[in-house]
């Protein structure tokens, strides 16, 4: 079954066109990164996936409701925390929960107990009683995730969420969003690559508007053609190593032995065999992988050239 | 509706603005029923007082609807708002009804005055409830103008001034500019400017007549403004435009 469905979003501002022809799917269970540069449409879509904007031209279906025929219904699924938190700084954190739990369709009978399980999850349980306006950065995105959560939407739009967090808020970030994608579809947006590569199976990259990229978030980084190996031997050895066929370069940098070859060859198995027929001992071999922000920059053509 | 009518309430309370319009809208009546009801007329007639208090209510009537709308787009909270499941036109009426109900308070702190005067004179009941219902109806019709104008702009400041400005022309229209144009060649915009809301239709509900033309009018001035903010909010969904 498909929770969410953009076919052929457009959107153009007077003469600059903020999306361009995006399309795609999300199932049940899914944690997908949306992925792109400060500019490249991610707000934009999320904002038109809500419903708070819409699109030039192109359809949205959330639980198979239209987004532009059927708005409440197709906004009652979904939780949405934008990239700045919504939140009204004269209410504390319980009566601003509480205010959004009565615009949501939460039973009446469940909205004091559902205000105080997305107290726990999001952690603000010391500080129900605060005023929002005088709650730190990090805290208002957990207010703002925790608005997001009431109701425990199928659909969870959450932009750029861990936006002002230090780094063991992002940890906590992190669960609370792992927990909610056990029930709900989440789709987040990060310019900080590497801030939710743990918990996203699939990744959507925006550039200037196009989507670039819809895989899963594994194949999204290719090998790096490097191989890292900590190996105490003799050096001479090493010439067994070099002429492999593939292995372009063999150096030493610390107490690494930095081997590069040729992505396509897949030298692993082979430097591998050559290591275990030296006399040395072979503590560690590493085959290095692109981190996120390298795969970015080869999707949108503005990393070094491959080799 | 009503969620977002009780946090508009909250937000006035929660923030100078609302006890800054009770306590601008009590001195400023205070001072009309003492130098006025009082002393320049000697009337027991709350027409008098409210009839004065007409040009300083113009005055500080942006203060209730300023930040209505402003102050969301400038807070973003309109993003949570008008991304939740609830009708815009419950988002306007709630916060209008709450505006509505601040002028129903300061107007009925003015019935103390009513109260003192009756010690001392006799007092109609049925016509000055009805003097107090034309003024609060003219006053909500004005309300409605000034929801209008929150939900075009993007600060608070510009459209409280806006809404001045615009409460200031009223007084104008009907005070100097109406008494012009009758009998003009250019009657027609004689016609639509006397169309704009003023004291001229408060007449009957003085004279405790209630008026149903005249209710009706101030009634459907208001639903039209409410009507053509709601529609304005809705098609802002074409033009909104934010980073990212």
């Amino acid at each position: 079954m498909c929770l969410l469905k953009a076919e052929r979003i457009c959107k153009r501002y007077l003469k600059r066109d903020a999306l361009r022809e995006v399309s795609f799917t999300a199932s049940p269970g899914e944690i997908i990164a949306l992925l792109g540069r400060n500019g490249a449409g991610k707000s934009t879509l999320m904002n038109i996936l809500t419903g708070y904007l819409a699109p030039t031209s192109g359809q949205v279906r959330i639980c198979g409701h239209d987004m532009t025929e059927d708005s409440l219904k197709a906004r009652a699924c979904i939780g949405y925390l934008p990239e700045q938190p919504p939140l009204y700084p004269d209410m504390t954190v319980k009566e601003y929960l509480r205010f959004c739990a009565d615009l949501k369709p939460i039973p009446e009978s469940k909205k004091k107990s559902e205000t105080e399980r997305v107290i726990a999850a999001a952690g603000l349980g010391n500080w129900a009683n605060r005023l929002s306006g005088s709650l730190s950065k990090g805290y208002r995105q957990r207010l703002g995730l925790a608005q997001a959560l009431l109701g425990s939407p199928p659909l969870l739009i959450l932009d750029e969420p861990g936006s002002g967090m230090d780094p063991l808020q992002m940890v906590q970030m992190r669960d609370v969003i792992r927990q909610a994608g056990e029930t709900s579809t989440v789709l987040l947006s990060s310019h900080m690559l590497s801030e939710f590569t743990g918990i996203c199976s699939r990744a959507l990259v925006l550039e200037e508007g196009q989507a670039v990229y819809d895989g899963p978030l594994s194949a999204l980084l290719r090998k790096k053609g490097e191989l890292r190996v900590r190996y105490q031997g003799e050096d001479a050895s090493m010439e067994a190593v070099s002429s492999l066929p593939g292995i372009l370069s063999v150096s030493r940098q610390g107490d690494e032995i930095v081997i590069r070859y040729r992505p396509e060859a897949d030298c692993g198995p082979a430097v591998y065999e050559a290591f275990k027929k030296m006399k040395g001992a072979l503590a560690e071999m590493r085959d290095e992988k692109e981190t996120l922000e390298d795969a970015f920059l080869r999707l949108t053509g503005k990393g070094a050239p491959e080799s | 509706m009503k969620t977002l009518f009780l946090r508009e309430l909250h937000g006035y309370f929660a923030t100078p603005v609302g006890y800054v319009f009770l306590a601008m809208y009590t001195l400023l009546s205070g001072i009309v029923f003492v130098f006025v009801n009082i002393g320049q007329e000697m009337s027991a007639s709350m027409n008098v007082m409210l009839s004065a208090m007409h040009l300083p209510f113009l005055l500080i009537a942006p203060l209730l609807t300023m930040r209505l709308f402003a102050e969301e787009r400038r807070m973003r909270t309109d993003q949570l708002l008008f991304t939740l499941p609830v009708r815009t036109g419950a988002i306007v009426f709630g916060k209008f009804l709450a505006a509505c109900v601040m002028l129903l308070i300061a107007m009925l702190l003015t019935g103390l005055y009513t109260l003192v005067i009756s010690r001392f004179a006799q007092i109609s009941v049925l016509e000055t409830l009805c003097t107090y219902l034309g003024y609060y109806l003219l006053g909500t019709s004005l309300l409605s103008v000034g929801l209008l104008i929150s939900s075009l702009c993007f600060n608070q400041m510009t459209a409280g001034v806006l809404t001045l400005g615009i409460n200031v022309f009223l007084y104008l229209n009907e005070h100097y500019i109406q008494p012009q144009l009758t009998n003009r060649p250019w009657n027609v915009l004689g016609g639509l400017l006397s169309a704009l809301p003023g004291q001229d239709r408060l007449g009957d509900f003085a004279n405790g007549i209630l008026s149903l033309s005249d209710l009706v009018y101030y009634l459907v001035f208001s639903f039209l403004m409410l009507f053509l903010t709601t529609r304005l909010l809705e098609a802002r969904k074409h033009q909104r435009r934010r980073a990212g």
